[in-house]
C-alpha cells in the first residue's frame, strides 16, 4: 500500500497542500482533475522527484519520503512517454535491468515475455522516432514493466491518441494490471478514462483533494466545484423541510435524498443535483412502452414540460427539458436509440421522473467539515 | 505596373544583404592578392608554424573548454543553488570585457602571489605556447557554458525522472541519458566554440605575444604583417583563416544534416 500522509508540495508559485490518500496494493487508483490541478507534480512527488514541504509519503508502512527515485521501485510514465530518442526500442525497454546491473537471461526474457505481451516484440531494432502513437505508449509501458516494477506512476499516457486507440489500451492496461499484481496511480483528467480504469478515485482541483472514493462512490460529486468538473449542470438550490426537500426554481418537493452523516435542520438551503443521465423522460400520453417506462418510474416525483433543445452526441444525446411552472430547465441525457424515438411524432406532453435516491446534496467546505 | 513586395521578400533581401556586407569584405581582400607571390608566403615556416599553432591550440583550448563547461552547464541548466545568478552573469564577462582587457587580467593576475606560484610551478603561461592556449580558453569558457547550457535547457528533464524511476543512479543517467541526448548539441556548440578559439586575438597578444615560430598564431600573424605594412602577406593570412574557419563550419553543417544531429 501507498500512503500519503498530509503532504504538501511547493514547485515555484503552485502548492499542492496536506494531501492524504491510500492506495491500495494490486488496484488502479486514479487522481482525476482539471489541467493545472497539481495532478502532475503530485505524483513526482510520489516518484521522489520534489522534495515535500511537509508530510510523508509510506510504503507498505515504511516512509519513503527522502529516498531517491531510483530507490522507490516506482516506475514513472510521463506524458510525452519521454522514450530515450538515442535507444533502439529494445535498449529502451532494457533499460530499467541494465540501470540496475540485472543482466540475467531469465530477467531478459521477463522483458521479452512483456514486450510480446504488448505486441512490440517485432520491433525491437526500430528507432523510436520511427514509432506510431500506439507503439510508442505500449513501449513506454513496456519499459516500465520490464524493469520488474510492481508501481506504475502513469502521468496521462493516453492522451494525444484517437478513441479507438485508446480504448484498446485500456482493455491492455487492466489486462496487465490483473497479470502483475500491478499497483497504478494513474493521472488524468478524462472522466470516461478514469471511471472505465479506476478502482478508486481522487479528484484533485486546484492543488486539493476534494473527494477520494472508490469509482461507485466517486460517481457522486461530493461539492459544487467537482460537480463543475463532472459537468453536471442540474444543479438548483433546495430547502430542507419536514424530512423533504423543496427545489424552488423547479417548483418540486422531494423526498429527503442520503445525506450521510449531515445533519439537515429545517430551513437550511444547500445546493441539490443530479446527473442528466439519472433522470427518465418519457410521453405521458403514449406510456406504451416505447421509452420503456416502468411503473417505478410512474411513482417518482415528476415534472412536466417540452423540449427546447436536442443535441445529438452519436452515442447519446443531451436534451433540454423545460418544465411548465418552472424557472430552470433541466439537462437530460438519453442513448442516440432512444432519441428517434422520442421524436417518433411532435411530443410537447413529456413528463421527466426523478430517482430520489438519484439526487446528491452539494456540500460547501464548511459542511465538508462536519462529514 | 507597380511590383508588390512583400514581408517574406524584404526579410530574404535583409538576409541576403548581410551576406553581401561579409562576401563584399572577403572578396575586397583579393584587391591585394598576388598569386606569384603568395605560394611563398603560403610554404614559408613562418605561415606553416603560426597554421599549425592555430588549428592545435584552439582544438586544446577547445577540448578543455567542453570537459569543464558540460557540467557547470548541466549543474547551471538543472539545479538551483547559491550564486547561481552570480556564476550565470560572470560568462558573459568574455562578451561584455575586451579580448586584450581579458588577456591583461590573466598577465596581472601572474604577477600576484598565486599566479607567480602557478608560474613556478605548474608551467610558465607567459610567452608560451601555453599562454596561446589559456588566452583562448579564457576567452571561450563562458562561450561554451553558455552553448551547452542552451543545448541541456532545450532537453526534457523528463528523461531524467524515468531513467531514475527505473533505477538508474543520478551518474549512470547523466553518462547514458543526458550526454548522449545532448550529444549533437554538444558537438555543435564545440564547432562554434573552436571557430571562435581559432579567430581569437586581443587576449592571446597580450598573453602570449607575437613571436613568429613560437607563439604568434594566424590572427596574430595578421596583425603583425599588416603592422610591417606587408598587406600581401596580411591577404594570405586572412584568406587562409576565412578558408579554414568558413569551411569548418560549413562541413560541419553539412555532416550535421546528413546525420540528423540538431543544432540547438
Amino acid at each position: 500500500m501507498i500512503e500519503l500522509k498530509n503532504l504538501s508540495v511547493q514547485v515555484g508559485d503552485f502548492e499542492v497542500a496536506a494531501i492524504s490518500l491510500a492506495v491500495a496494493t494490486g488496484s488502479i487508483h486514479v487522481i482525476l482533475g482539471p489541467s493545472g490541478s497539481g495532478k502532475t507534480i503530485l505524483v513526482e512527488t510520489i516518484a521522489g522527484f520534489h522534495k515535500p514541504c511537509g508530510g510523508q509519503v509510506l510504503l507498505e508502512g515504511a516512509d519513503i519520503t527522502v529516498h531517491a527515485p531510483e530507490l522507490r521501485y516506482m516506475a514513472y510514465v510521463p506524458q510525452d512517454l519521454a522514450l530515450f530518442p538515442h535507444l533502439t526500442v529494445k535498449e529502451n525497454i532494457y533499460f530499467g535491468l541494465t540501470a540496475r546491473g540485472r543482466r540475467s537471461e531469465a530477467l531478459k526474457g521477463n522483458a521479452d515475455a512483456v514486450a510480446e505481451a504488448l505486441y512490440i516484440r517485432d520491433y525491437y531494432d526500430r528507432d523510436i522516432a520511427n514509432l506510431s502513437g500506439g507503439e510508442k505508449q505500449r513501449v513506454a509501458l513496456a519499459r516500465a514493466l520490464a524493469a520488474g516494477n510492481k508501481i506504475l506512476l502513469l502521468d496521462e499516457p493516453f492522451s494525444g491518441l484517437h478513441t479507438g486507440l485508446r480504448k484498446e489500451l485500456w482493455f491492455l492496461l487492466k489486462e496487465l494490471q490483473v497479470r502483475h499484481h500491478l499497483t497504478i496511480i494513474l493521472i488524468t483528467h478524462d472522466l470516461e478514462e478514469a471511471f472505465f480504469l479506476g478502482d478508486h478515485i481522487s479528484i484533485l482541483i486546484d492543488g486539493m483533494v476534494h473527494q477520494s472514493a472508490t469509482k461507485d462512490k466517486a460517481r457522486v460529486p461530493r461539492d459544487k466545484t467537482v460537480a463543475n468538473f463532472y459537468g453536471i449542470r442540474n444543479i438548483f438550490p433546495g430547502i430542507f423541510s419536514e424530512q423533504k426537500l423543496l427545489i424552488a426554481k423547479l417548483n418540486l418537493t422531494v423526498p429527503l435524498p442520503d445525506i450521510g452523516a449531515f445533519q439537515a435542520e429545517d430551513g437550511k438551503i444547500l445546493d441539490v443535483g443530479i446527473r442528466a443521465e439519472d433522470l427518465i423522460i418519457y410521453d405521458r400520453k403514449r406510456m406504451d412502452g416505447v421509452l420503456n417506462v416502468s411503473p417505478e418510474v410512474l411513482s417518482m416525483p415528476t415534472l412536466h414540460g417540452k423540449i427546447d433543445a436536442c443535441y445529438e452526441k452519436g452515442h447519446s444525446a443531451t436534451v433540454i427539458f423545460s418544465p411548465v411552472d418552472s424557472e430552470s430547465s433541466l439537462e437530460v441525457e438519453i442513448p442516440y436509440h432512444k432519441v428517434q424515438k422520442l421524436f417518433a411524432d411532435k411530443r410537447t406532453d413529456l413528463a421527466v421522473a426523478i430517482p430520489p435516491e438519484r439526487l446528491f446534496i452539494l456540500t460547501s467546505k464548511q459542511d465538508n467539515k462536519s462529514i | 505596373m507597380r511590383t508588390s513586395v512583400n514581408l517574406k521578400q524584404i526579410l530574404i533581401l535583409n538576409a541576403l544583404g548581410i551576406f553581401c556586407l561579409y562576401f563584399t569584405l572577403v572578396v575586397s581582400v583579393f584587391y591585394f592578392f598576388k598569386p606569384s607571390i603568395s605560394l611563398s608566403i603560403l610554404t614559408s615556416s613562418r605561415t606553416i608554424y603560426s597554421l599549425g599553432l592555430s588549428l592545435f591550440a584552439a582544438t586544446a583550448a577547445t577540448l578543455i573548454a567542453v570537459i569543464i563547461a558540460i557540467p557547470a552547464a548541466y549543474a547551471l541548466s538543472r539545479y538551483d543553488f547559491r550564486f547561481k545568478t552570480l556564476v550565470d552573469t560572470f560568462l558573459e564577462l568574455p562578451l561584455v570585457v575586451s579580448p586584450a582587457a581579458l588577456g591583461a587580467m590573466v598577465l596581472i593576475f601572474f604577477n600576484n602571489p598565486a599566479g607567480s606560484w602557478i608560474n613556478e610551478h605548474a608551467g610558465n603561461f607567459i610567452f608560451t605556447v601555453s599562454g596561446v592556449i589559456l588566452a583562448q580558453l579564457i576567452t571561450v569558457l563562458g562561450i561554451a557554458v553558455r552553448l551547452i547550457k542552451a543545448v541541456m535547457d532545450e532537453v526534457p528533464v523528463r528523461y531524467e525522472h524515468v531513467a531514475r524511476s527505473l533505477g538508474a543512479s543520478p551518474s549512470y543517467t547523466y553518462r547514458k541519458i543526458v550526454l548522449p541526448i545532448c550529444k549533437g548539441g554538444i558537438i555543435s556548440a564545440s564547432i562554434l566554440t573552436w571557430a571562435k578559439a581559432f579567430g581569437e586575438f586581443g587576449a592571446t597578444i597580450t598573453i602570449a605575444g607575437s613571436i613568429p615560430n613560437k607563439t604568434e598564431t594566424l590572427p596574430v600573424a595578421v596583425f603583425m604583417r599588416l603592422s610591417a605594412a606587408d598587406i600581401e602577406g596580411a591577404v594570405v593570412m586572412i584568406l587562409l583563416s576565412v578558408i579554414i574557419g568558413l569551411g569548418v563550419l560549413h562541413l560541419y553543417k553539412r555532416l550535421s544534416r546528413q546525420k540528423g544531429i540538431t543544432h540547438d
